[in-house]
């Protein structure tokens, strides 16, 4: 069911785009990136309101003052804030979508750019059983994988002066960064301690795991991940969310 | 509930789904399969080397499975009594095994990819096509004689007449080099990518290969010109074998063919028994091996009688490895996801054995 519904159409319309862009698979991976995030667009948006809207409950007095009223009680604080959840219309888990949703994409993409790249000939059988009728796997076989300097197929590394560098790796991790830092929720002092030093957590967190995973997969995945960055930072950028001043001081207050 | 809280769980989440789709991910082949007097090798990711009577493992390379280091090609055996294989994931290395012990003797380590061919050994040379698109030519001390650059992955194990070496490469080419030099002699271009080796047919010169389209194609071995091509009914995936002026090959429909060079006409009609055929038959003096990607085996008489089948025991059996004979003259086949890694028959069809590693 997981191939019908996702691994086989991620392959064919890569393979479509890649036939389409003249035989060159790091530029069908890109393409394919913007399109997926072209596609979930509106939920992003739709996590963009979310979070503003979180934001601004949590930055009101009827939520400072729950907080200072449960203090000492975890359950009933948990409670009280579903009922103001409630009371706002606010699904606290709406901002969690869009990222929700990336994790099959990835492992999708991951997969349908392994198959399209077969190493053997047992992979070569496997990926013309999934190709579409429509796409000659004679003519598209045997993909190019090479990308710039990147074997797509491969994780990356640059040879300079004799050392093997992860470039893609460091730029991965470097846009995410940039990516939490622009978009991080404005919240950081008094009762909201404990979420601003999570979110300062997960600023570093992230660049690293998604870093480490540029380094350790095919490159074509990692190169999924720098242009949904660059993607997503325009992205926000165009909605007027991106705060620049993050990048250079402490969180604005909002 | 702060989006924050989510996304530690959702990272580790995501990364045992990658970690668990990396063994999806995993360089995966058919095995391969070779037999002399006392040994059978079977390469299912490690190299075995089993008692041709008794099937007891001899030893193993490497001795450990180890995801890094995967060996799906049939070993080739030099005439100093080593076995030549290489790697095919993450560990690239050519290594020459002392068949007796399995012990590594060399390494060769100038590969960028695996390998997924065989290599050929003729007298005191190993041609070792590799997936980077370079043939690397040896001496039997794993020192590199020469190179030779095809435009894409080498995925055939090469073959040679008297002077010249046949290469197909996945760029849609067959390519003839010197044997000694490696200069390049011709290149013919290939309706698609081929994946195995052609036949030599040396009583008329012709090369014969199929590939990723639907057909045979006979070609000049002295020019590379095409002489004739039979269409067929799916896509050939193997070296045709030719015994007596007829080539015998299956295609991925499933059709069963004995085609006359000659004059291109069939020997037996439309055979089409069951699932598609991507290994090379085995031909004997009496019968033709066929196996299937369902799993079953067919003998049948060289007049395209089907004498017998037999279904390999597994959950989804395929066949894509060519059958071989062993030392007790049984057929020998090594499906993919069944029971067994390997199943023997007699040459009338009966079961024989089975071999499953623990």
């Amino acid at each position: 069911m997981w191939d019908l519904l996702i691994v086989n159409p991620f392959t064919n319309v890569l393979l479509f785009i890649y036939e389409l862009v003249g035989h060159n698979f790091g530029l069908a991976i890109i393409i394919f990136t913007v399109l997926i995030r072209l596609l979930i667009w509106p939920l992003t948006a739709q996590q963009l309101q979310s979070s503003k809207a979180l934001q601004e409950l949590q930055q009101s007095k009827e939520w400072k003052d729950m907080q200072k009223k449960y203090a000492k009680d975890r359950e009933k604080l948990a409670q009280a804030q579903m009922e103001l959840y409630q009371k706002y219309g606010i699904n606290p888990l709406g901002s969690c979508l869009p990222t929700l949703i990336q994790f099959p994409l990835i492992i999708g993409l991951y997969q349908s750019i392994i198959y399209s790249l077969s190493a053997t000939p047992y992979q070569l059988l496997e990926l013309s059983s999934r190709v579409y009728p429509s796409l000659d796997v004679t003519r598209i076989f045997p993909l190019n994988s090479q990308f710039l300097w990147m074997d797509l197929g491969q994780p990356e590394r640059l040879q300079i002066l004799g050392f093997s560098i992860p470039v893609l790796a460091v730029l991965v991790a470097l846009t995410t960064y940039l990516q939490s830092k622009l978009t991080m929720s404005s919240v950081g002092s008094g009762d909201n301690d404990q979420t601003a030093a999570m979110s300062q957590s997960m600023a570093l967190t992230m660049p690293i795991f998604l870093g480490w995973l540029a380094l350790s997969f095919a490159s074509g995945l990692a190169l999924y991940f720098l242009v949904s960055n660059i993607f997503t930072i325009v992205q926000y950028a165009a909605l007027g969310r991106a705060d620049f001043s993050k990048l250079f001081g402490g969180a604005r207050k909002a | 509930m702060k989006k924050t809280q989510w996304l530690l769980p959702m990272i580790l989440l995501l990364a045992l789904l990658l970690g668990g789709c990396s063994s999806r991910g995993q360089v995966r082949n058919w095995p391969g399969l070779a037999a002399d007097e006392d040994v059978l090798y079977l390469a299912d990711g490690q190299l075995l080397a089993l008692d041709a009577v008794t099937r007891n493992p001899l030893w193993a390379f490497p001795e450990e499975k180890d995801p890094n280091l995967l060996i799906f090609a049939a070993p080739a055996q030099t005439p100093d009594g080593h076995l030549i294989v290489g790697g095919a994931a993450k560990d690239n290395r050519l290594f020459s095994l002392d068949a007796a012990t399995g012990q590594q003797v060399w390494a060769f380590e100038q590969a960028e990819r695996g390998w997924v061919a065989p290599v050929l050994v003729l007298d005191d040379v190993i041609y070792a096509p590799n997936s980077d698109g370079f043939l690397y030519v040896l001496d039997l001390d794993g020192n590199l004689l020469w190179t030779f650059e095809a435009g894409s992955p080498l995925w055939a194990q090469p073959v040679a007449d008297e002077n010249t070496l046949y290469l197909t490469s996945l760029d849609h080419r067959l390519y003839a080099l010197d044997l000694r030099s490696g200069e390049k002699r011709w290149e013919a271009e290939l309706p698609a990518a081929s994946t195995h080796a052609p036949a030599v047919d040396p009583e008329n010169g012709w090369l014969y290969v199929g590939g990723l389209t639907e057909q045979i194609l006979a070609l000049d071995a002295a020019s590379g010109e095409v002489a004739w091509q039979f269409d067929t009914n799916g896509r050939v995936w193997q070296t045709p074998v030719l015994r007596d002026g007829v080539l015998y090959f299956g295609d991925q429909s499933g059709r069963f063919y004995a085609l006359q060079t000659a004059d291109q006409s069939l020997v037996w009609p439309v055979l089409q028994p069951d699932g598609g055929v991507i290994a090379a038959p085995l031909v004997l003096a009496d019968q033709v091996v066929f196996a299937t990607d369902s799993g079953q085996v067919y003998g049948v008489s060289l007049q395209g009688e089907i004498l017998w089948t037999q279904t390999v025991e597994g959950k989804e059996p395929a066949i894509y490895t060519p059958p071989i004979v062993s030392t007790g003259g049984e057929i020998v086949v090594a499906p993919m996801d069944a029971d067994a890694q390997l199943a023997a028959f007699s040459p009338a069809g009966l079961p024989a054995w089975t071999f499953a590693s623990k």
